[in-house]
């Protein structure tokens, strides 16, 4: 017994020892900061973006939205036990799905537009096929132990997901199966997202970390710690060389892969509530994360400076998502419907 | 449950090693790269940057005046 309790003791010295390594390697790197290098740019004027669209239909609280890769179509799910298809353009509903657990958390639309799938407390991923009307269940993924937080395609037959078990997983569609479990956070996960290329994701969990994961390999490559609280958010910049995340902390950051640490924070001494959601415009300069004090801030990424606010909804925003044009915003909220913003 | 916990504490000290010898490039150098992408991709959302959006392309413009569009009264 005192033997374990000595080798726990060692063990601990040692992760405590590279840690500070690690700290010391990533300090020797940083000869200046992001803000610095973007002061030369000109500022932005403050952004002017005016609701175009809504979107109503919903009966309860919206958790969770995902565009198209068309740029035309999205899909939200709500608390009232639907899954919504939309044509953005007519604000028309293209389905309106009836969930067989109306306690959904996530939901997300295929690339090639013919499926979608969702989640929540029922820790299973469905996933429908769009091609008939109504859409039928193609599939149902259950091996989570825990709530179903994000659900990402990769493509028709390969799905990514975030659980409050702890863990993420890739699943094979066709055959219900999992293929592979990302374990290592020690808390909640509660957002995912799939890098540009498709090789790698990054993880956003309640102990307060991000990972970023090999989906080849299963393993995770790299983590990035910073945050005070859970992170409830996490996006890709365009380029794919950094992250954006959104914390209970009230704080919004920037991690870079390569340089392997945070570049900036999104805060302000007078924003004191989480941040539920974030997206970047499709250049990365500007940064829209979703508040639970019902508005959407919009930031400069690169001089961390806020250039406009969108307020419009009666109640936490709890999801946004940019087109893959660039060409909108769509924030959905608690008060049950969707803005779409340009 | 003790030896769990040192299996554990292993374990997170061999992925720390492997975080370790990661290659890691300079702030400077990944500053310059995402300013870079920023500059170079235009972004429909910046019109003050890279122009306003053409009416005929913005899938979102509100109908130019009238009914002159050619909608039509069902």
């Amino acid at each position: 017994m005192g033997d374990i309790a000595e080798r726990i003791a060692a063990a601990r010295k040692e992760t405590d020892a590279l840690k500070e390594r690690i700290k010391a390697k990533r300090d020797a790197l940083a000869d200046t900061t992001l803000k610095s290098v973007a002061s030369d740019l000109e500022p932005l004027p403050r952004i002017v973006m005016k609701v175009r669209k809504i979107l109503k239909g919903h009966l309860a609280k919206i958790y969770a939205m995902h565009w198209s890769l068309d740029k035309r179509h999205l899909v939200s799910a709500s608390q009232d036990g639907k899954l919504i298809v939309w044509d953005s353009y007519t604000t028309n509903k293209i389905h309106a799905i009836p969930l067989r657990s109306s306690w959904v958390m996530t939901c997300a639309y295929a690339p090639s537009g013919s499926f979608a799938a969702c989640g929540g407390l029922d820790n299973i991923c469905t996933v429908y096929n769009l091609g008939s009307n109504p859409a039928k269940i193609a599939r149902e993924l259950s091996a989570h132990m825990g709530y179903l937080s994000c659900c990402r395609f990769i493509s028709d037959r390969q799905i990514l997901t975030s659980s409050g078990d702890m863990s993420c997983m890739l699943w094979d569609i066709e055959t219900g199966m999992k293929t592979l479990e990302f374990t290592d956070h020690t808390g909640d996960v509660m957002s995912l997202s799939l890098s540009p290329d498709k090789n790698m994701f990054v993880s956003g969990a309640c102990d307060a970390t991000a990972k970023v994961w090999d989906i080849r390999t299963g393993r995770c490559v790299q983590t990035f710690t910073g945050h005070e609280s859970d992170i409830n958010a996490v996006q890709f910049f365009p380029s794919g060389d950094a992250f954006g995340t959104g914390s209970d902390d009230a704080s919004s950051r920037l991690f870079d892969l390569r340089a392997d640490r945070e570049l900036n924070q999104y805060t302000h001494d007078n924003i004191l509530c989480g941040i539920t959601s974030v997206a970047f415009s499709i250049s990365g300069r500007l940064l829209f994360a979703g508040y639970d004090d019902f508005n959407c801030n919009v930031w400069d990424t690169l001089k961390a400076e806020r250039v406009g606010v969108l307020a419009a909804h009666e109640n936490r925003v709890s999801c946004l998502g940019v087109s893959s044009d660039g060409m909108a915003l769509t924030t959905g909220s608690w008060d049950s419907m969707l803005k779409v913003w340009a | 449950m003790l030896e769990q916990k040192l299996r554990r504490l292993i374990e997170h000290s061999m992925r720390l090693r492997e975080q370790l010898d990661i290659r890691r490039i300079t702030v400077s150098e990944a500053s310059n790269s995402l300013v870079t992408f920023v500059t170079s991709t235009p972004d429909p959302l910046l019109p003050s940057v890279w122009g306003p959006v053409d009416k005929k392309d913005d899938p979102f413009a509100a109908p130019s005046g009238g009914c002159g569009d050619g909608c039509m009264v069902l």
